[in-house]
């Protein structure tokens, strides 16, 4: 193999693969990256047996056709540290020669043979998205999603696709957030998969801020997910799992309604965290005609009172939450109001956001 | 009559049969509790080659007739108990009549007494339990028991005594157990013709342990006295910064017998939990005045173990008495830190043989960095924002890890106080970015850089008097800990409902303690319903634990519960569950902070109590003034 | 490899077959036995038979082979050819995860990595079984936790590990290998379906280690294979530790034994147990000194045991070897004893001491 490549698209295509090797395991081969020159492009590829990435390197030159597996770590390093516009990458006799103007690394290559299929996830997806539609859906989820319970259902995004209608959905068994959306394509095809979190992340962030749209389909044995975008690939096992009915806990019973100025909310719950710390970390919400009172309160500290206008229906209610879980919510909301919809002070909240955004909340006893 | 009776054979039988002669030590301690028991206002005991050779016991107590002394060598003879209802209310010391009987069938046993009343003394000499001499001796009023080549004849045990100054070291532990309660009687003893330890009579405790210590501990000793339900608890500990690597400085008397008792051994160590590290081993001298019939003491050759009518009372009373005291104690660690040149303090005697763990143990103190402590308290410095820190975009980093979204739903089960800020005001979100909220937060002040995180481990802050390093999670676990405690003081923890029930399966038994213990469940947050046949559902856990954490919590939670073998009170199980909580709650060692996070760990160390220690026990913080530094630096 | 490889394991290799043709494989099992006897080896082709997208019943002579010539249900076994079959073999299959207490090496945590693996810890149980457990598999038909050691699992690890044991996905497979059930908690124990292993047959044994180690003179692989009580992982590592050679040093002065000559011979055991003790040292860096020199300790007593168990059954069926018998069965209890007191941690230089001085003695009176 022999190819020319623009340091900048090399060191950025690393950099996304990078996200699933780890100088740390068991099996070395898998702190590899494979490169491969075809035509006019340059394909790496890496994976830890659970994820794999593959990214599509752009301004390349071949010049010989071939495969190179070596140490991810070291290649990413020599192409950091590089200092020159393009590179020059060539094989022979076991070494990966790396040239620059005034360098020449030598990185000793490894069996290419050896190194575990990764998927190229080609054939058409079962959905296609816009990007700004799956920062809108992911973002809205992923963040109440569970970490390494072993509730393994929940450590993941459930995507649901249904006669066109698209739903994510995401809890960590106390709070649970649900999104609604469109794809722009679709196949005939009904699913349900969970998506890692860890999947989902290593593509956004590969995702940025690009337009364009991406292709999402999972394979036919229902255990893989494929995520595409116009220059990477990241194909993912799917998390293990029933994902719980979810349905059955969004409250209908809610008989009390307060709309709220987005931001007033939130900065509102700000302040009145500020007295709260580790060990209480609850906010009073207590709702009477047109005001809600926040109150924070911290015994070794003080006390936090904070009034806001509320547009509130219903009996008053006191209601404790984790600031943080409302928080939460709040950061990524888009629209400037927002609806809290209530029941009792042990009942779960729901916090609306138009009609496609929903996010139930459970609270904290008061004390 | 003679003072001496040869027991009757119910009554042998009734002492547990057993050899009561092992080494040296065991011929020491014998020889001074009959010596004890003959009245003796001067004790003196001389060995050589570590006890080998010889052990002298000198005192000058009430002596021994003629009759006497031939039938003391006999076995199972005492003049102390006559029937069995004196067994049931043993006053002194050596009631079991074979200790003269089996040092003379092992060894070559020479015994001079004098009566007080008589003009001259009688001296006996018994090798090999045959009586070789018989006849008056002049000597002073007491006896000398002199007990030469312990084991010649057995040869097997001989082979097993250790080294002279291993048998020795045996030797003076068994004399301090016995001269330590003892404060009013004279004692000395030589180990080839050197003084050991020479202590006069008429004595207070204080001023014994403080002898036996050392000047330097004894004046750090807090003084016990408890009397309560029959029992008097009274004596001398050490603070928990003067803790030892090894257990054998815990000196426990019951009417004044050295005694080892894992019921008070346990009750110790729950009074020192929480000021000390769990592998170290407190100080202590403590008395126990209690009805002899409310102990059973026959139950061990060697005395040293009892048996207690009611343990639990024990056990309370001993706890009672020590925290009420560390309660009202100052037990903040003084300032010390050692220079590596000077030189370790040799003790007399076999003391500076004893591992000591205060030469491995570095100074530590409270922090009193009034700048450090500004920062905490000021709402607003303590306000962080992560406002310009990373943007949007794709980082280049080659993190795997999922930080992107951990403001978010890590803040949640967060840890570090200043991890609650960080996800309630970190408005750039990194990904996805967004801006907008913005104005909404208070701008940040300048940044500080008064404390730095070391090997994700460790804090270094400066103080004014120098630098303090903080083990981070030491620290953290301390903080959450004494907040929880407070917060359970006031009524339940604050308790997170669950949208979805955790289901955790249990057994019969911890079934049964959960619906009988509900109460205490409640208090630490915890709901839990029955949940079919096998299996429980837990609807609301403490607000501070992860969810990775809940089941392992439960589980933990229900396993104390229905050990049978250790029911704790409903306080002790309460303060372990808090520990429990803290620990698994606070940050690890390892984890990253952010300044902002160090900042704030920092500055809630000085609203703590305690905080000098971890709930286990470690010290969170080590402190090195500049005068150390410059010492070290050999600047001065 | 085809599962009927695993030799002179029927009663393993029939639960098995009973729980695939009865179409119920229980997701959790504690494959027990003395280490050695091929626990291991039969997971793993129990794993490829559950990673095989095409089982095969297995041909007759196949299962005579395996001491099955009783067994008349139908024996699956893995085709052996297909990419998950050479991905088992090779090792490389992304859903056979191989657990070992090692491990903590490989662990993102620095703390657990800088951690000396004496036990399995919760730390890498969290990391890389729990974690690994809920992704679905990577190729498709299931996913297979080989967990070597499993009793040196800490209690902690196990308490991690009960809820995934208590309701594993459909497609996971675990399988714990314990030499000793002891350190199982009931909890562990009762959610898991427990397969026994016998010891091997000592021919089996010497077999095994004509073909391994060919180099071996025949007495040398007569006396391992007796040494080794069925486990012919146990006589490889004799034989890799240089037992044979070793051998003559410890028990030909049990031949003229008395008191004057004890010393000498304790102190001779002393250091041939801490020669035997590095050997099991370099196998297992992570053990502690004590662990190292009990395990040294353990071969040595086996060797001198073996050498009185050899007089015995010479000594049996003669008449006047009566009492010669008697001594020997004698010594083998003493050397049991020491071997328990041992193990209890007692001191070692004096349970040896007292050991041979009572060989010594039997022998003089």
């Amino acid at each position: 193999m022999k190819l020319r490549v623009n340091r900048h698209e090399l060191a950025e295509g690393l950099a996304a693969v990078s996200g699933v090797t780890t100088s740390r395991t068991p099996k070395p081969i898998l702190q590899c990256v494979l490169m491969e020159a075809q035509g006019d492009c340059c394909v790496l590829k890496a994976t830890d047996l659970e994820m794999s990435v593959s990214f599509t390197v752009t301004q390349v030159e071949v010049e010989e056709k071939g495969d190179i597996l070596v140490s991810a770590d070291k290649l990413s390093q020599i192409v950091r540290e590089s200092g020159d516009e393009t590179l020059l990458l060539e094989t022979g006799e076991g070494l990966c020669h790396v040239r620059g103007q005034d360098s020449h690394f030598q990185i000793y290559q490894q069996d290419t043979r050896e190194f575990p299929p990764v998927p190229s996830g080609g054939g058409p997806a079962d959905f296609e998205l816009e990007t700004g539609e799956l920062r809108r859906l992911v973002g809205w989820t992923a963040f109440a999603a569970a970490r390494e319970t072993s509730r393994y259902a929940i450590n993941g995004v459930l995507w649901e696709l249904q006669k066109g209608h698209l739903s994510l959905t995401a809890t960590d068994g106390r709070r649970l957030s649900h999104a609604e959306g469109k794809p722009k394509t679709t196949t005939d095809r009904s699913l349900r998969a969970i998506i890692p979190i860890k999947a989902l992340n290593l593509f956004m962030r590969i995702v940025g801020e690009a337009e364009g749209d991406v292709g999402i389909s999972v394979t036919e044995n229902e255990n893989q997910v494929v995520l595409r975008s116009s220059r990477a690939t990241v194909t993912s096992a799917l998390v293990e799992g029933q994902f719980p009915n979810y349905r059955d806990v969004i409250p209908t019973d809610s008989d009390k309604q307060a709309d709220l100025n987005t931001a007033e909310f939130l900065s509102a719950i700000r302040r009145a965290a500020l007295l709260t710390n580790d060990e209480s970390r609850s906010v009073k919400l207590s709702f009477q005609g047109d005001e809600l009172v926040l109150t924070g309160r911290a015994p070794e500290e003080g006390e936090a009172v904070v009034r806001m206008l509320a547009a509130f229906q219903g009996e008053p209610l006191d209601i404790g939450f984790n600031p943080v879980f409302l928080v939460d919510a709040l950061k990524v909301v888009e629209s400037d109001r927002v609806t809290l919809e209530l029941k009792a002070s042990n009942r779960p909240g729901i916090l609306r956001c138009g009609p496609n955004m929903l996010y139930v909340v459970m609270p904290l006893n008061l004390s | 009559m003679g003072r001496i009776h040869v027991l009757s054979d119910e009554l042998v039988k009734k002492i547990a049969a057993g050899e009561v002669i092992e080494r040296p030590a065991s011929v020491v301690k014998e020889l001074i509790e009959n010596a004890l028991d003959a009245g003796a206002g001067r004790i003196s005991v001389h060995i050589e080659d570590g006890g080998r050779q010889l052990v002298r016991v000198t005192d000058d107590g009430g002596g021994m007739a003629e009759g006497d002394l031939r039938l003391a060598v006999l076995p199972h003879a005492t003049s102390k108990i006559s029937t069995q209802d004196d067994l049931f209310a043993i006053g002194t010391m050596g009631f079991r009549g074979e200790a003269l009987a089996s040092i003379g069938a092992v060894s070559r046993l020479r015994i001079r007494s004098r009566t007080p009343e008589a003009t001259a003394g009688h001296e006996i000499v018994v090798v090999s339990e045959e009586v070789e001499l018989a006849q008056a001796a002049g000597c002073p009023v007491g006896t000398s028991v002199e007990v030469r080549d312990l084991f010649f004849n057995v040869p097997a045990r001989r082979k097993f005594l250790k080294g002279a100054s291993t048998e020795a070291a045996n030797v003076n532990e068994q004399f301090a157990r016995i001269a330590l309660a003892h404060p009013e009687i004279a004692f000395d003893l030589q180990h080839n013709q050197r003084v050991t330890y020479r202590w006069p009579g008429n004595e207070s405790f204080r001023e014994r342990v403080g002898r036996f210590c050392g000047p330097e501990l004894a004046n750090e000793l807090i003084a016990i006295d408890w009397e309560e339900r029959g029992l008097r608890v009274y004596g001398y500990v050490a603070p928990p910064a003067r803790s030892r690597s090894a257990s054998n400085w815990q000196y426990v008397f019951l009417n004044g017998r050295f005694i080892r008792d894992r019921f008070i051994q346990h009750a110790v160590r729950e009074a020192y939990r929480g000021l000390m590290e769990p592998s170290r081993h407190p100080v202590v001298f403590l008395f126990l005045g209690i009805d002899p019939g409310m102990v059973d003491v026959n139950v061990h050759p060697t005395k040293i173990e009892v048996r207690w009518q009611d343990s639990n009372l024990i056990h309370s009373q001993v706890l009672a008495a020590l925290r009420e005291k560390f309660l009202r104690s100052d037990l903040t660690p003084s300032l010390r830190a050692r220079d590596p040149e000077e030189p370790v303090a040799g003790g007399a005697g076999h003391r500076a043989t004893r591992p000591d763990g205060d030469d491995a143990w570095p100074a530590w103190t409270d922090p009193s960095d009034r700048r450090v402590e500004g920062v905490g308290r000021s709402g607003a410095d303590r306000y962080r924002s992560a406002e310009g820190g990373a943007g949007g975009g794709m980082p280049l980093g080659r993190s795997t890890d999922d930080a992107e979204f951990r403001g978010g739903a890590a803040g949640g089960q967060g840890h570090g106080a200043a991890e609650l800020w960080r996800s309630l005001h970190d408005a750039s979100d990194r990904w996805p970015a967004r801006a907008g909220d913005k104005e909404l937060s208070p701008p940040p002040p300048p940044p500080r850089t008064r404390a730095l995180q070391v090997h994700n481990a460790y804090l270094v802050a400066e103080t004014d008097e120098g630098i303090l390093i903080i083990d981070q999670h030491a620290l953290h676990e301390r903080v959450m800990y004494d907040r929880l405690r407070r917060r359970l003081a006031e009524g339940v923890l604050d308790s997170q409902r669950l949208l979805l029930p955790e289901t955790v399966r249990v057994t019969p038994e911890q079934m049964e303690v959960m619906e009988v213990h509900a109460e205490l469940l409640t208090r630490l947050g915890l709901e839990i319903t029955p949940f079919g046949r096998d299996s429980i559902a837990v609807n609301a856990v403490p607000a501070v634990l992860r969810d990775s954490e809940v089941t392992a919590f439960v589980r933990d939670v229900l396993d104390k519960l229905a050990d049978r073998g250790n029911q704790p009170t409903p306080e002790v199980f309460l303060e372990d569950m808090l520990s429990m909580m803290a620990c698994k709650a606070a940050v690890k060692f390892g984890d990253p902070l952010t300044p902002e996070e160090v900042e704030a760990l920092v500055a809630q160390r000085e609203a703590v109590e305690k905080s000098t220690n971890c709930p286990h026990g470690r010290p969170t913080a080590l402190r090195f003034t500049l005068a150390e530094l410059e010492r070290q630096f050999k600047r001065v | 490899m085809s599962i009927f490889d695993v030799r002179h394991q029927p009663r393993a290799h029939r639960m098995i077959q009973r729980a695939l043709s009865g179409n119920r494989v229980p997701h959790a099992y504690v494959f027990h036995g003395p280490d050695g006897v091929g626990k291991e080896a039969f997971a793993t082709a129990f794993a490829q038979l559950l990673l095989c997208p095409n089982p095969r019943s297995a041909e007759t002579d196949l299962r005579k082979r395996s001491e099955l010539a009783d067994w008349t249900g139908p024996a699956m076994d893995a085709c052996g050819e297909c990419d998950d079959c050479r991905a088992v073999r090779a090792d490389t299959h992304p859903d056979m995860h191989r657990i070992y207490r090692q491990l903590n090496a490989f662990h993102p945590d620095t703390a657990v990595r800088n951690r000396k693996a004496l036990d399995l810890g919760v730390d890498v149980v969290r990391h890389f079984v729990i974690d690994a457990v809920g992704a679905k598999p990577a190729r498709g038909r299931a996913k297979v936790f080989i967990i070597r050691e499993a009793d040196r699992i800490t209690t902690a690890a196990q308490n991690a590990l009960l809820k995934t044991l208590e309701e594993p996905p459909a497609t996971t497979f675990l399988i714990l290998l314990v030499s000793s059930l002891e350190r199982l908690l009931p909890t562990t124990f009762s959610r898991c379906q427990l397969v026994s292993f016998s010891p091997l047959p000592q021919d089996f044994v010497a077999l095994q280690l004509r073909e391994l180690r060919p180099e071996l003179e025949d007495n040398a692989i007569t006396y391992v294979a007796q040494l080794a009580e069925g486990s012919l992982g146990l006589a490889l590592q004799y034989v890799d530790d240089g037992i044979p050679a070793i051998r003559d040093r410890i028990v030909t002065p049990l031949e003229r034994l008395d008191a004057a000559g004890g010393s000498t011979v304790v102190k001779d055991w002393m250091e041939s147990a801490k020669s035997l003790g590095a050997a099991c040292r370099r196998r297992d860096p992570e053990i502690s000194d004590t662990e190292s020199q009990r395990q040294g300790l353990n071969v040595l007593l086996a060797l001198a045991s073996a050498w009185y168990r050899d007089r015995l059954r010479s000594a049996a069926g003669k008449a006047e070897t009566g009492p010669r018998a008697t001594l020997c069965a004698d010594a083998i209890s003493a050397i049991n004893t020491a071997a328990q007191q041992i193990e209890l941690n007692a001191n070692v230089q004096l349970c040896l001491e007292a050991l041979v001085f009572r060989l010594a003695w039997q022998r003089a009176s």
